[in-house]
């Protein structure tokens, strides 16, 4: 959707005019029939709404202990259960959706901005420049996501804003890889060679000719990337260098959740549902968004 | 409807049923596609009724979108949804083919029925060799083995005039041209020796001298073979040089089918007449080329009467109303058209004018605007930094380290004079658009000299560069593809104006109103985005675009190839009444011999990488010639049936520019060569009469003028020859 807004108009005023909006309709319409991206888009609206007003839906404090409460199988007072300190399971899933959230948005966002310029930048420029920053892309490439981000995070200490800035390096080179094909393929239009023969520079050629027409497939790869982002975090708060106790992590819920599995299945069950469902909501938008997204095949008809 | 169809198949059916001792191969018989949208399905072919014997040739003709391409995969079953045959029948060889399941058409398609389509760029599997692509037909239809299919895919190659046959079979798509591809794909096509060639636009992308000769090897293999072909284009003269029967489409109807003579001589249906008078003669002077104006109808809004009753000059009220009409057979002869007039029209005359004097003269005593001296433009043949260097042993001895090079542009001299329009005609490959490039300086020329205004070019800085861009301008082939899909047309010509301050705000706003008007286009349109605009619209926008900033030359780089005839002919009026306005310079570059005789004062022949002619129109198109700028003028096909022209086929093909002849370049192909001379030394470009006209050669110029003119008259060639 932003994409659509993007070729917006700062000249005119910000009054969209009728062919914009027409090109807006037609994007939404052509997105409303598209069942994956409706889906998706359903399940991360839902996804933020909770989120955002995680304070109102839960019932409990994400804290409130109650000994004679421990480990309750589902009931009307608490849905999804309670744990092993009495605590609401429901609640700190709400809650949690917010960490699970800022982390996936977060990272992807600061990989985003420096992948897709660092990307774009690299295929335009071609030749060494291109060689040298895509052999680096390569080498962090070649780690594990999750193995370089538990480096990365004994050397930085565990912390959110740390899981944040580990994974948004840990994902950077994918939309560089992503941004830098669309851009190859971009840069032998003849857009480009239209604007070099009108005189422009070649960084108002990379932001303003190329980069709008690589947005495409960059969001989409931003937003399958979310969805990693959002289990790797709980990846590494399972593995106790994410969100610290008493934090509501879905990882960390989980890992807690693993030595009750026999006598208290929700602990894990219910944590693990949320991680599964955000993680398909954003694959689907995703996907959804790839196929709706594609400005040649709309150009052609 | 179904009435309406079952009546006009009948005619048909009848007529076969006659001569069904000896059935026709195809018959096609009231063939209706559709293709479903989310309101209502389009019809994109209907009712399309005709017959085609063994050996025969059929045309279909018409504009883009007219409902050639997909009558012609509906022959073949090859329509996707959403597309459907919803009607009709295909007899192919007494068979209905519709009848057919996939795995019998399977066996068919490539083998009976062979297809030769019309993009050459995504026709062939990108990742497979093209010799791949070749053996993978013959070995599907044909027992042979792998050797032997891998020598019958080199003949094949080498029949369709690619050369290096042996060494280039296993080169991928990619590395061959476009015009290089495409003949790719008629090897494949010929590759099993089918009954029928459906010929999707084959010589659409070629070039004149190799459209000659694929029309020529079409015609021979037909007569060895009895092939029937069924030849879809858009280019009558291809269909007056080869098809027996013609077949004229429009918005998804057949509009008339005659005889190739009769069509020509009187066409029955207005649209035809039409479409043969789009096309600029070249023995006539124009003030303006003829053009058909207006533009097929939307084929999911047609008018309520005749389809083509809005652009047709005789239309009259009953034309408006009542439905499209039914193609009946018209007169005595065997023409059928679909026009409830065909009876009373007599179309017999063209309707072009044809008065004027042509071009004005050029004032040539001032300085030219722009100068062109010894450029240079050498790529390194191969990737890398190392790719080109080669080890070679020529004549015994050490090896020698070697580096070579593709020569794109080898020592090209030219200038152009304010208010002039200096074409640059070639095939594929012969450097005309790297000369666009390298003059530019878009590319970055290898040695020589390019002076604007007297500023050189070659030797300023790239902020100079820049700011010099104001003065030239270029217009690329694809308007789609030179346009940004993600700005609206006004921001794309308004950046121009702002990048070198002619105008920003409002007086911006204006200007680009007014330059789109000025172009034939609402004013209104510049909210528009490209994809909202037709391929001539689109090509309107890049014109804008270029003058936006005033420019004093522009550079134009096939700016027609990719459009409709009847397109082309408004965007060249365009580019003349522009140039008579504000007194621009064009460097035109096209391989449309035609176009170039419309729209130029001085044109460049060249021949790999260098200028083998050089001089006026009417020098160019008169003796003396270079035996090049002969052959190539006698490729060109004319939409006259009757008219033939000894037409100089050339041996073999243009050599690889790593490799270039000795001598002189076009000596391994010259049907005029002399002897060692020629393969010994380089020809200078020289004056033969006045000093404007300068030909490559080392004939004489007696030698050089054994043909008269290809653009006098024919009256006056008969005086001519009397005296």
């Amino acid at each position: 959707m932003a994409v659509e807004q993007h070729g917006g108009s700062e000249e005119d005023g910000g009054f969209l005019s009728e062919s914009q909006k027409e090109r807006i309709r037609a994007f939404a319409k052509k997105f409303r029939s598209n069942t994956k991206a409706m889906v998706g888009l359903v399940i991360v609206l839902s996804l933020i709404f909770v989120a955002v007003f995680a304070p109102f839906i839960a019932p409990y404090e994400m804290n409130d202990t109650s000994v004679e409460d421990r480990t309750q199988a589902p009931s009307v007072e608490h849905p999804f259960g309670t744990d092993d300190l009495g605590r609401d399971i429901f609640s700190r899933v709400v809650l949690g959706s917010r960490i699970s959230l800022y982390v996936g948005f977060g990272a992807i966002s600061g990989a985003l901005l420096v992948g897709a310029v660092v990307g774009v930048v690299s295929g335009y420029a071609g030749g060494l420049t291109d060689e040298i920053i895509m052999r680096v892309m390569d080498a962090a490439m070649a780690f594990p996501p999750v193995l370089l981000a538990l480096t990365l995070l004994v050397v930085l200490g565990p912390e959110l804003v740390n899981v944040i800035i580990a994974l948004a390096f840990v994902y950077t080179p994918y939309i560089a890889r992503v941004s830098r094909s669309a851009a190859l393929a971009e840069r032998n239009e003849a857009y480009v060679e239209s604007a070099v023969a009108r005189g422009e520079s070649d960084t108002r050629i990379v932001f303003s000719e190329v980069f709008p027409n690589c947005m495409a497939p960059i969001l989409v790869q931003g937003s399958l990337n979310v969805s990693f982002a959002i289990l790797a975090e709980a990846s590494l708060s399972f593995l106790g260098l994410g969100a610290q106790p008493p934090r509501p992590s879905w990882g960390l819920m989980i890992n807690t959740g693993r030595g009750f599995m026999e006598t208290a299945p929700w602990m894990l069950l219910f944590p693990a549902l949320a991680i599964g469902i955000a993680v398909v909501g954003f694959n689907m938008l995703g996907d959804g968004l790839r196929d709706v997204l594609d400005p040649k095949v709309e150009a052609i008809e | 409807m179904s009435a309406q169809q079952a009546e006009d198949a009948d005619p048909v059916a009848s007529s076969t049923a006659d001569s069904s001792a000896d059935q026709p191969l195809l018959d096609v018989r009231g063939l209706r596609t559709e293709f479903r949208t989310e309101t209502e399905p389009v019809v994109a072919s209907n009712r399309v009724s005709f017959s085609l014997e063994r050996g025969d040739t059929m045309g279909l003709v018409g504009e883009s979108g007219a409902g050639k391409s997909v009558t012609a995969r509906s022959i073949m079953r090859l329509i996707d949804p959403p597309g459907e045959i919803t009607d009709g029948q295909v007899v192919f060889d007494g068979e209905d083919l519709l009848q057919k399941s996939e795995k019998e058409m399977r066996d068919i398609r490539g083998n009976r029925i062979a297809m030769i389509p019309q993009d050459p760029m995504s026709s062939l599997n990108p990742v497979m060799t093209v010799g791949e692509q070749i053996i993978e037909t013959i070995r599907r239809h044909q027992s042979v083995s792998k050797s032997e299919a891998r020598r019958l895919a080199i003949e094949s190659m080498d029949d369709v005039g690619i050369p290096d046959a042996e060494e280039r079979i296993d080169d991928y798509p990619h590395e061959f041209s476009g015009g290089m591809r495409q003949r790719v794909l008629v090897a494949i096509g010929f590759s099993c020796e089918p009954d029928l060639i459906i010929a999707d636009e084959p010589t659409t992308a070629l070039d004149v001298t190799t459209q000659a000769k694929i029309l020529d090897l079409l015609n021979e293999m037909q007569e060895r073979e009895n092939t029937a072909v069924l030849m879809i284009t858009h280019n009558l003269g291809v269909v007056a040089q080869t098809c027996d029967h013609v077949g004229v489409m429009y918005a998804g109807n057949l509009v008339e089918t005659a005889e190739l003579d009769h069509l020509f001589e009187r066409p029955r249906h207005p649209y035809t007449r039409s479409l043969i008078d789009s096309i600029p003669e070249v023995e006539t002077e124009y003030d303006e080329l003829p053009t058909l104006d207006g533009a097929m109808p939307d084929l999911s809004d047609l008018p309520s009467g005749c389809n083509f009753a809005p652009r047709c000059p005789h239309a009259t009220e009953a034309c408006r109303s009542g439905g499209d009409p039914a193609l009946e057979g018209v007169g005595d002869g065997s023409s059928r058209a679909a026009c409830i007039h065909a009876d009373d029209l007599d179309l017999s005359e063209s309707t072009a004018a044809k008065s004027g004097g042509g071009r004005r003269e050029i004032d040539r005593s001032g300085e030219p605007l722009f100068e062109v001296r010894n450029l240079k433009k050498y790529f390194s043949a191969g990737e890398g930094l190392l790719g080109n260097v080669r080890l070679s042993r020529e004549g015994g001895g050490l090896p020698t380290i070697e580096r070579r090079y593709v020569k794109a542009v080898d020592d090209v001299s030219f200038d152009i004079y304010p208010g002039e329009t200096v074409g640059l005609v070639g095939e594929s490959g012969c450097g005309k658009s790297t000369v666009a490039r390298t003059v530019l300086r878009l590319l970055e020329p290898t040695g020589g000299e390019v002076y604007f205004e007297g500023e050189p070019i070659h030797d300023l800085g790239s902020g100079a560069i820049r700011s010099l861009r104001r003065e030239m301008q270029i217009i690329f082939q694809d308007p789609h593809s030179s346009l940004n899909p993600r700005k609206p047309v006004g921001r794309i010509i308004g950046r121009a104006m702002e990048r070198h301050d002619i105008a920003t705000g409002e007086e911006k706003r204006q200007r680009v109103r007014e330059l789109l008007e000025r172009v034939g286009l609402s004013g209104d349109a510049a909210n528009k985005y490209p994809h909202e605009f037709s391929g001539g619209q689109q090509q309107r926008v890049a014109i804008a675009h270029a003058l936006a900033v005033e420019p004093k030359l522009i550079v134009c780089d096939e700016p027609v190839s990719a459009l409709d005839v009847s397109v082309q002919a408004q965007i060249l009026n365009l580019l003349n009444e522009i140039q008579e306005e504000s007194n621009i310079s064009y460097l035109f570059i096209s391989h449309n011999i035609g176009v170039v005789r419309h729209i130029c004062d001085r044109v460049a022949v060249m021949y790999l990488g260098k200028i083998a002619e050089f001089g006026r129109i009417g020098d160019i198109f008169s003796a003396p010639f270079h035996p090049y700028t002969e052959s190539l003028l006698s490729a060109v096909p004319h939409a006259d049936p009757k008219r033939k022209t000894d037409r100089i086929l050339l041996e073999g093909s243009v050599p690889s520019p790593i490799d270039p002849p000795s001598g002189c370049p076009f000596q391994t192909r010259c049907p005029k060569k002399i002897g060692d001379v020629c393969e010994q030394e380089v020809p200078e470009l020289e004056a033969v009469g006045d000093d404007d006209h300068r030909i490559s050669c080392h004939l004489s110029v007696a030698e050089m003028s054994e043909r008269d003119s290809f653009i006098a008259p024919r009256e006056k060639r008969e005086v001519a020859g009397s005296d």
